[in-house]
């Protein structure tokens, strides 16, 4: 090893005639200037990076092209490392979803098993799927049939195909609500400002035929009416109608379909922050133990006879 | 049979257990191991995926929907998969400038199958972006996949072979899969490589001393051993942090909805660690030359390791020039980062010309300072690489010409006429 590193290094550095102590004065440049010069040099690094950030600052309304009113955000309450979703919220969620979205909008990849121990019990969840009727087939005759649903279908869609869902909305699809909360830029703040931001069109703004005008959308004009008033449904829980606290409920029932694992993995972080919390300090004093000859030691290179 | 005198445990001790290495590396030379262990749980939880993963357009983002909903854990593996690349990247350009501030580009042969590595991560972490099908993955391949078409006289032809019909499609996806899956084993061989090149000379150093006799050496194991878990557990508890707690942090929505080659999304940004590339790459007026300099973006690195040899083997960390130097480029690589991810307007369009030529501009600049700052010419390289270095350079310098801005161009031109 030592052969092949005396042969890679050519020159030998440390036959030269330069001394290790010089190199060693040269390593950090900042050590050999004066208080001043360290002072000049941090004042001249802030209004540096304090300017740059001022003009960076400046820039940003300048760049205000689209004109749309941006979502407050919220502070949801599943947000943050030991927070859950409020299942008593899903719940009334669902019932939202269920009485009022689901006239225009499908959920394709939910379930009535996904509910059960999430928001309903199993016994639940089964009546709930009974009520919606289910094309299956064929039959041993080789005739399709409707039966009542059972746990494993899928939520019911409100139009056969996309066309019809066009057609009956004026020209616009009504989204699949599945993910929506993960495909909009600011999430769950935006859908509830959506639903609870319906307003009259500034004055001179022309709104087509059906449209309704609302802030949040881009451009302003919206195929979806208004959907959500207060008291427009009752809860089952007897929880007051308000249009925000619908808005809400179904907010949350979106979040939690759209990111239905989120808090086995937030278990599963705890889990692992606890077991790595442990174990990390050990291995750097561990680390540190191995390492302190090393460090306390001292090496002199002398200049051979 | 595990006895030190079998052949094979010899070489296997001689590489990882009793492996000399310098006492005085720092912090910087860890990244090493924590890319090869980003390697491993790439491969891992990439594994894990494909086990539920279908590769086909009609299925592809109901699959990857199916492992968020009903797989066992399955968006956690996304997360680690996701989020796992994105440090992977972190790691690797940490790892670059580390060689590039302490000299270590010096060891040639490592530091070229370091810029293949560095290559196949870029072409595996592309390959596996497409593989959701929502609409970034879809307009990200079709974008990218076009720019090849810029290539003079096979271009139309090669883009056509890649997608293999006449837009991206069926055959483009389940290719991008076979090979998005295969990369990470050919990353291992040249990881293999690129380790066993490194000691053949033996790790460099922050001082830049070769040490033949060994005294300033110690065993791989125990001290760097026990490092190297150390780090690996503070790596993983933040791949774990993001996986669990900001598992979709990286994922654009335009992704959680499913491709649709009918409607573009609003803006197509690319993943961060791909931004300073977009930044190169939209500093052309012409597509060809974004595509140009983007690829020279790349070799221009493969220059260092051409650096005269002197009797003094450090980088830039004793030089005060070099060290600005240094600090005006990586300045200059975290803005255009940013850049890249900002819309495609002034001032931002301006800006990326100056970017670019900083960037290019940084490693004649760097080399010039550093062959000043040796005391003794020794020019041992052939005339075979000065060759290599000149060609690379009047090319970029021609690109770059040839892509300024018309008012900037006037300018030079106006210069040079009187
Ligand atoms: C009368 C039918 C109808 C009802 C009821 C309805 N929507 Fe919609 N929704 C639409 C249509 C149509 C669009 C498409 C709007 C467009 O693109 O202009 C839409 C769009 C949306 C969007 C996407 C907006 C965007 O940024 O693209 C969301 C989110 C949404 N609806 C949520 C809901 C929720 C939640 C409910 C239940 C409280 C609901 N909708 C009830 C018809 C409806
Ligand atoms: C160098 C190592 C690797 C890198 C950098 C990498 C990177 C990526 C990236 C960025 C994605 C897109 C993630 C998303 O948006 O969902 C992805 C997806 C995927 N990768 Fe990898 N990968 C690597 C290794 C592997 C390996 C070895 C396999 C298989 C054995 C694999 C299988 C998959 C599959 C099935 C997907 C699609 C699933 C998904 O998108 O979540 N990957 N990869």
């Amino acid at each position: 090893m030592s052969a092949l590193l005396a042969k890679a290094s050519r020159q030998g550095f440390l036959q030269a005639k330069t001394s290790i102590s010089s190199q060693g004065a040269c390593i950090s440049t900042g050590r050999r200037f004066s208080r001043k010069k360290i002072a000049l040099a941090v004042a001249g690094g802030v209004l540096g990076v304090g300017s740059v950030g001022v003009g960076m600052a400046l820039l940003r309304p300048a760049n205000a092209q689209e004109l749309i009113l941006h979502p407050p955000h919220y502070r949801w309450d599943f947000k943050g490392y030991f927070a859950a979703y409020d299942k008593a919220s899903v719940r009334r969620g669902y019932q939202v979803y269920k009485q009022v979205c689901a006239a225009c909008h499908t959920m394709e990849a939910l379930c009535y098993r996904h509910l059960v121990d999430v928001c309903y019990s199993e016994r639940e969840a089964k009546r709930e799927a009974e009520e919606a009727m289910v094309w299956d087939g064929p039959n041993d005759a080789g005739q399709m049939f409707q039966r009542p649903g059972k746990l494993s279908d899928p939520f019911p869609k409100p139009y056969d195909n996309v066309e019809a869902a066009k057609a009956a909305n004026n020209g616009a699809y009504p989204p699949d609500l599945g993910h929506v909360v993960l495909a909009r830029e600011e999430a769950e703040s935006y859908i509830f400002a959506l639903l609870t931001g319906y307003c009259d069109p500034p004055a001179g703004y022309e709104l087509a035929d059906g449209m309704a005008y609302n802030p949040y959308f881009a451009g302003g004009a919206i195929s979806m009416a208004q959907a959500l008033y207060n008291e427009i449904i009752e809860y089952e829980d007897g929880t007051p109608a308000t249009q925000s606290q619908l808005a809400k409920d179904v907010v949350t029932f979106l979040s939690w379909a759209s990111d239905p694992d989120l808090e086995q993995r937030k278990k599963f972080g705890i889990k692992a922050g606890v077991v790595l919390f442990l174990m990390t300090p050990v291995a750097f004093y561990y680390k540190r133990f191995k390492f302190h000859t090393l460090y306390t030691q001292q090496i002199f290179w002398k200049k051979g006879k | 049979m595990f006895s030190r005198k079998n052949k094979w445990v010899k070489f296997l001790n001689n590489s990882v257990w009793d492996y000399k290495v310098p006492i005085n590396i720092n912090n910087w030379w860890y990244f090493g191991s924590l890319l090869g262990l980003m390697l491993v749980c790439q491969i891992i939880s990439g594994f894990f995926l494909s086990t539920h993963y279908v590769a086909h357009v009609d299925y592809a983002f109901d699959s990857i929907v199916h492992i968020n909903r009903d797989v066992n854990y399955g968006a956690l593996i996304r997360g680690f998969h996701i989020n796992g690349a994105s440090m992977f990247f972190f790691f690797m350009y940490i790892h670059i400038g580390r060689g590039i501030y302490y000299g270590c580009y010096r060891q040639a042969g490592v530091w070229y199958t370091g810029i293949v590595l560095m290559l196949l991560l870029m072409a595996t972490s592309f390959l596996g972006y497409v593989l959701p099908w929502g609409q970034m993955s879809y307009w990200a391949s079709v974008v990218i996949t076009s720019l090849l078409s810029t290539i003079p006289y096979i271009g139309p032809s090669l883009v056509e072979w890649i997608w293999g019909g006449y837009a991206v499609g069926q055959a483009t996806l389940t290719r991008f899969y076979s090979l998005h899956f295969i990369l990470p084993f050919i990353m291992v061989i040249v990881v293999i490589i690129h380790v066993g090149l490194l000691h053949e000379t033996g790790s460099s150093n922050p001082l830049g001393l070769y040490d033949p006799s060994g005294v300033g050496m110690r065993s791989f194991h125990p001290l760097y051993s026990c490092n190297d878990l150390f780090f690996c557990l503070v790596a993983m508890g933040y791949l774990i942090k993001l996986s669990a707690f900001h598992t979709w942090a990286f994922v654009p929505c335009e992704n959680w909805i499913k491709a649709d080659p009918m409607t573009t999304p609003k803006h197509i940004t690319p993943e961060w660690y791909f931004l300073w590339v977009y930044t190169i790459l939209r500093s052309a007026p012409t597509k060809g030359g974004g595509v140009a300099l983007m690829v020279l973006s790349i070799l221009v690195l493969a220059i260092l390791p051409l650096v005269p040899m002197t009797h003094w083997q450090g980088g830039t960390q004793f030089s005060p020039v070099g060290k600005m130097l240094f600090a005006l480029w990586v300045s200059n690589w975290l803005i255009m980062t940013w850049v890249g991810s900002q819309p495609a307007t002034w001032p931002f369009m301006e800006e990326t010309v100056y970017s670019t030529v900083i960037y290019f501009a940084f490693f004649p600049v760097f080399l010039l300072n550093l062959a000043l700052k040796a005391s003794k010419f020794q020019l041992d390289r052939s005339l075979y690489y000065k060759l290599w270095i000149l060609i690379l350079y009047v090319s970029i310098m021609i690109t770059i010409f040839y892509n300024l801005p018309e008012s900037i161009k006037w300018t030079i031109e106006d210069f040079l006429a009187n």
